[in-house]
């Protein structure tokens, strides 16, 4: 369901499909800067995560994943009640015995 | 995660979407190189089933070079030219039948000869689509690329269960010089609802049990329900206990939905009530049918496939909202072929609803465009 929001709330789904590349394909890797200003550190102790850190995190959680071409793929759909009143309602006129559009 | 080319050679990392690389890399013949698969794993390397998935696309090519590191952690692949033919091949149980179908019927329609391949394996799986679904939603997606059907049949010969599997089906597909644009904006109302309930080394009245929970719910919806039990006996029946459904919802302009559900794993210490997966498998279908679009959710990325192959020419296809699958699939097609979609968000027109809340709930809709890139099949001579 989380997936349903982020795809209403994005504006331009080619922007979320073909956000990754910039227009023509990359022949390399962007040199990354190690050591960059935006490590701050909270008290001496501990290291604030970048974003850039926790991008590369998910990346690295996607890397080995399971293949599936489910539309929810991996976890369990959390499905709505479909026989509750109110989501009836939302797909009584998806079928032949539903109300007539004109 | 976008590949980085070097020498003309795509370069990946990870072991995700192996499948779809292997696919658009025998397509498009262009090679690629799989680095870090699985590196920090406990168990590295490739997993049985995609060495099995490399095997299958051997046999149905010529002159396919794969090296492997001594690891296993990565992996070099040149495509050959697709063959076809003559194919059996005896599947990898780890995963289903379907996660091998796909690929076949992917490349079916570009062979050299008609694909006529004998399969052997699990039919149903949880991570892939049954053997079921692609015959009932995937094989009338491929006919309005091909228009003619002479030959196209898939035919369940026995059906397995995991984890010992034991089905076999058949599949033929004919060959094609190029598919045919595709206008398909509108998909229309569901008109009914077509059902297979299996029972395998299980008691028959699961299948019944099943059979009453999901007409029950669809019943509410629509008064044209048929589902058919597939009561399996002997050798016929697999080597491992389960049942199952898959449920079918068909509509007036051609569309097929379909969602599944299948038990627990014998051995797996969980039990599943037939009524609950009857249920829960209506439940899947209801929202599917939600979502909406012209083709099923699952295959998605065929019809993205077919459009980007076909001839040059506008092909324009509706569909639900994109799943994450479809999206990577995208991704790699244009970094195989170039091909880049335009994709709109449509905005609910209708007149009628013009409550707020009603255009909240209903799920958007995406307009896929694009201009095929003239993908001929070379083998395939003109009469």
């Amino acid at each position: 369901m989380a997936y349903f929001e982020r795809q209403r709330t994005s504006r331009n789904i080619m922007k979320l499909v073909y956000g990754e590349f910039e227009i023509g394909n990359k022949t390399k890797e962007p040199e990354e800067s190690e050591g960059q200003s935006d490590e701050e550190e909270i008290g001496g102790l501990f290291k604030k995560v970048t974003s850039t850190q926790k991008k590369k995190h998910k990346e690295k959680e996607q890397l080995d994943l399971d293949e599936c071409s489910f539309f929810y793929s991996l976890d369990k759909p959390k499905l709505r009640d479909w026989l509750n009143e109110a989501n009836k309602q939302l797909i009584a006129n998806s079928f032949v015995t539903g109300k007539r559009s004109a | 995660m976008p590949a980085t080319v070097h020498n003309d050679v795509l370069i990946y990392k990870g072991s995700n979407l192996f499948r779809q690389r292997l696919l658009l890399s025998t397509l498009s013949g262009r090679s690629i190189k799989i680095v870090e698969i699985r590196s920090s794993h406990d168990d590295p390397g490739l997993k049985e089933y995609e060495v099995n998935l490399i095997r299958l696309l051997d046999k149905i090519t010529n002159g396919s070079r794969v090296e492997l590191s001594e690891t296993g952690t990565s992996m070099y692949y040149q495509p050959g030219i697709l063959i076809g033919g003559q194919v059996s091949h005896s599947c990898s149980t780890q995963r289903g039948i379907g996660y091998y179908l796909e690929v076949l019927l992917a490349l079916g329609p570009f062979c050299k000869e008609p694909l006529n391949a004998v399969l052997q394996g699990v039919t149903h799986h949880n991570l892939d689509v049954s053997v079921d679904k692609v015959k009932a939603a995937a094989l009338p997606i491929l006919l309005k690329f091909i228009l003619v059907d002479d030959g196209l049949e898939l035919k369940v010969v026995r059906r397995g269960a995991p984890p010992l599997g034991g089905g076999e089906i058949v599949f033929k597909c004919p060959v094609r010089r190029h598919l045919r644009p595709l206008q398909w904006t509108k998909w229309g109302l569901v008109k009914r609802i077509r059902g297979v309930v299996y029972a395998l080394r299980v008691s028959p009245t699961m299948a019944n049990r099943v059979v009453e929970a999901a007409k029950g719910v669809m019943l509410k919806f629509l008064p044209d329900v048929y589902i058919n039990t597939d009561q399996c006996r002997g050798p016929n029946a697999g080597k491992s206990p389960g049942f199952g459904v898959s449920l079918v919802a068909e509509t007036n302009e051609n569309t097929f939905y379909c969602a599944e559900a299948k038990s627990a794993e014998s051995g797996a210490g969980e039990t599943t009530l037939p009524e609950e997966l009857g249920r829960a498998c209506a439940l899947t279908l209801l929202d599917e049918i939600h979502r909406a679009g012209a083709v099923d959710s699952a295959f998605q990325w065929l019809v993205a496939l077919w459009m980007a192959l076909g001839q040059k020419d506008v092909s324009e296809c509706v569909v639900g909202p994109l799943s994450e699958y479809t999206i990577k699939f995208l991704q790699h097609l244009k970094e195989f072929f170039g091909v880049m979609f335009k994709l709109e968000a449509l905005t609910d027109d209708d007149e009628d609803s013009s409550e707020d809340e009603d255009k909240v709930t209903t799920a958007q809709k995406i307009k896929m465009t694009c201009v095929g890139i003239g993908y001929v099949n070379i083998s395939k001579r003109t009469l």
